[in-house]
């Protein structure tokens, strides 16, 4: 292809980067509702977006092998639409989890060590790879903290994930077409928003890179009729037909995908060793990824497709080791809690899904639509895994890592995260299945019906994504004034202050975290009063407050903390802050419009006197 | 200069630079892109250059992943055994990296193995052809 045809294709970047840039300038997150920044999102957002999207159609109808990068740019612009509107706009880190991730850094910071055994927050002190790499990075960067870092976390994870999610599709077929539209699929679906400043994210890349490289290079040969199992059941005349119809199927499918490099030995030893390295990093950093890795490695090798056999076993120990050294304090009770919820599959699933009828009727339509995206996304994929089994294809690999993670299910609730978790590593594989819905053309081309399929998935998974992802922003969006809050707090509380918090949703526990008893009225995630253990009635508060086993006390009410108040009827905790305001027991020492920060008048005057 | 001695060079400069901007505590944001760049690029840029894979967009994704995973176990290592300094941290991190560009160097102008040896992929498409 000519470079001014490359142009040519690359023309809609601009139009998009323009209204893009457009609607930056008009969004004022501060009007968002329970619909979270759709709320808020012009015109201009979605038209740019389009652009992107007939963008990408373009590129694919003119790939070639000069330019199969092309789509890349397209990939790459709508993660930059998507994941770096957040940070532009609000100015500050996002997502509250991620300042308590602030926290550890600047704990390390501070004291120049981790703690296992600590109260607060023990878990990161456990598996503190992560926090100790970002660590370092911020003090060679000279940063002081790692808000900047972290606010553009999202936008560097995402580009991260869709490099390794192509070089694992990469490995599952040739077609260049497919393998961009799997790509493609993978970053407009990946709503379940693990990709914020978390040693999960860092852990999710170097899970798909490590399973690329299995398959890349340590790909397996296992057929059917190769496989121990499969050898037995041929002595059934109907299996051996059912054997030699997959058998073919998938023989077509490995020689379609032979992309796979002459590796020389010296270079798969290093490749192994990057592997290994990789695994150590994921063991130290996260407690859930390497339990899935495991799961994937095993179920590679048993099957034959990954024929670096001692991977699961390197897998095994490094998760045993440290479970047994680093993480011994938090492993117990973690071992505990799985062996109590073990098999429990529809307990565990059903801790991840909230009664939505509860809730406000935005809330609602925002759970609503995430699930509906996720029940699509499963549904299109199989679609897609049928469609391309008919046209001779089965990809074991792909259709095994698409199924591993769910053996999670039955393991452990995940603090009522497992299912979106077991959703999140099973999406490239989906992703993959959902490309190959777009019809193939016997000469290859890609006209109008391609077009038209691709634009018309597109369209439907954007829609689902935009509201799942974007739709609790409402409660993920902090006004500076609200830092400032914490910032206030931070300044005038002594170690060992108590802080009454409403919930804990706002930027919190990012500095000397470890000094200060948190108190929620309301616990996570968007609990309810009666599912707190704590009353939130005036007297208890003034009770815990003038506890004198704390050298200061502090109440604080914010936006972002109400934002996750959406249930009806729990408005009226709102009316704590007029009982605080009007109650002579309060004193207000810190008001914004987004944030009140109290105290009991008698501690104040008892410092005065 | 060969290839092997400019990325050899750049990796001693880039190093060098490094340890000079957080040992005269340089306020710059000069500084903070050669971190992250640097923290993200050249220890794994090291490594995967001792590997000589042929794709090297393959090699540049592996050499994000090696430089996140050898950030992350020095940082852990040193913090496990009670002996963390960011100081300490980025002289392992630069030394991991100088020794791994250094043994390029070395292997590729006395190689025990040929690094010119036919290693390109094989591309064909799902129709066979």
């Amino acid at each position: 292809m000519s470079d001014r045809r490359h142009l040519l294709v690359l023309s809609p970047i601009l139009p998009a980067v323009v209204l893009w840039l457009i609607a930056l300038q008009d969004i004022d997150p501060a009007q968002m509702t329970d619909l979270g920044l759709i709320a808020v999102l012009p015109a201009t957002f979605y038209l740019a977006i389009a652009c992107v999207v007939l963008g990408f159609c373009w590129s694919l109808a003119t790939l070639d092998d000069d330019t199969p990068w092309l789509p890349g740019v397209y990939v790459a612009a709508w993660i930059t639409i998507v994941h770096a509107s957040p940070t532009l706009i609000y100015g500050t880190l996002r997502y509250a989890w991620a300042w308590k991730h602030l926290g550890i850094i600047e704990y390390i910071q501070r004291t120049g060590r981790i703690d296992p055994n600590i109260e607060a927050l023990p878990v990161y002190h456990s598996w503190p790879g992560f926090f100790g790499a970002a660590t370092m990075l911020i003090e060679a960067a000279g940063l002081g903290d790692a808000q900047t870092i972290a606010s553009w976390s999202p936008f560097f994870f995402e580009l991260l994930f869709a490099g390794a999610v192509l070089l694992l599709l990469r490995t599952a077929s040739s077609d260049l077409r497919l393998i961009w539209l799997g790509v493609w699929f993978f970053s407009l679906t990946n709503w379940v928003g693990q990709d914020y400043f978390s040693p999960q994210a860092m852990g999710y890349f170097m899970f798909l890179v490590i399973l690329a490289l299995c398959l890349w290079a340590f790909p397996g040969r296992g057929t059917l009729a190769s496989h121990p199992v499969g050898d037995w059941l041929q002595r059934w005349a109907l299996w051996r037909k059912i054997t030699h119809w997959l058998d073919s199927r998938i023989t077509r499918s490995r020689e379609a995908a032979v992309w796979l490099p002459t590796l020389r030995w010296e270079q798969r030893a290093g490749l192994l060793l990057i592997v290994v390295l990789l695994m150590v990093s994921i063991n130290v950093s996260h407690q859930l990824t390497p339990a899935i890795l495991f799961l994937a490695l095993v179920t590679l090798v048993v099957c034959g497709q990954c024929s670096a056999l001692s991977l699961p076993i390197i897998a095994g120990v490094l998760i045993a080791e440290w479970l047994v050294t680093g993480a011994e304090t938090v492993a117990t009770i973690g071992i505990r809690n799985i062996i109590s919820t073990f098999g429990q599959t529809n307990d565990n699933i059903g801790t991840n899904l909230i009664d939505a009828s509860k809730f406000t009727p935005g809330f609602r339509l925002i759970s609503n639509m995430a699930r509906g995206l996720t029940a699509a996304v499963g549904l299109l994929a199989v679609l897609g895994w049928l469609l391309r089994l008919r046209r001779g294809f089965l990809d074991v690999p792909m259709t095994l890592l698409w199924l591993a993670p769910v053996g999670l299910l039955g393991l452990s609730s995940y603090g009522g995260e497992i299912l979106f978790r077991v959703f999140f590593f099973a999406l490239p594989f989906m992703a993959f299945y959902i490309g190959a819905l777009v019809p193939e053309d016997s000469k290859g081309r890609f006209r109008w019906r391609q077009w038209l399929v691709t634009a018309g998935l597109s369209a439907l998974l954007i829609t689902g994504f935009l509201y799942a992802y974007y739709g609790h922003e409402d409660s993920n969006y902090f006004a500076s004034d609200e830092v400032a809050a914490s910032d206030y707090i931070d300044s005038v509380a002594p170690a060992g202050t108590v802080l009454i918090e409403v919930t804990p949703n706002y930027p919190s526990r990012y500095r000397r975290y470890e000094q200060y008893t948190y108190i929620p009225l309301i616990s996570w995630p968007r609990g309810t009063v009666e599912e707190s253990e704590n009353s939130y009635t005036l007297e208890r508060i003034v009770e815990i407050m003038a506890d004198p086993r704390y050298p200061a006390a502090y109440l604080i009410v914010s936006d972002g903390q109400l934002a996750t108040l959406s249930v009806p009827g729990l408005e009226s905790i709102v009316d704590i802050e007029r009982e605080l305001a009007a109650s002579d027991q309060f004193t207000i020492v810190y008001e914004s419009p987004t944030a009140e920060v109290f105290t009991l008048t008698s501690r104040m005057s008892g410092a005065s006197s | 200069m060969t290839s092997e001695r400019t990325a050899w060079f750049v990796l001693i400069v880039a190093t060098g630079i490094l340890w000079a901007f957080y040992g005269l505590n340089v306020d710059s944001p000069l500084r903070a892109v050669v971190a992250v760049a640097y923290l993200l690029i050249a220890p794994g840029w090291a490594v995967m250059n001792l590997l000589d894979l042929d794709q090297r967009w393959v090699a540049a994704l592996l050499a994000v992943a090696a430089s996140l995973g050898i950030t992350t176990v020095v940082a852990t290592a040193l913090l496990v055994a009670n002996v963390w300094t960011p100081g300490r941290a980025l002289a392992v991190v630069g030394c991991i990296t100088l020794l791994a560009a250094g043994t390029r160097l070395v292997i590729t102008s006395d190689s025990p193995f040929p690094m010119t040896t036919e290693t390109a992929g094989v591309e064909r498409h799902e129709d066979g052809s």
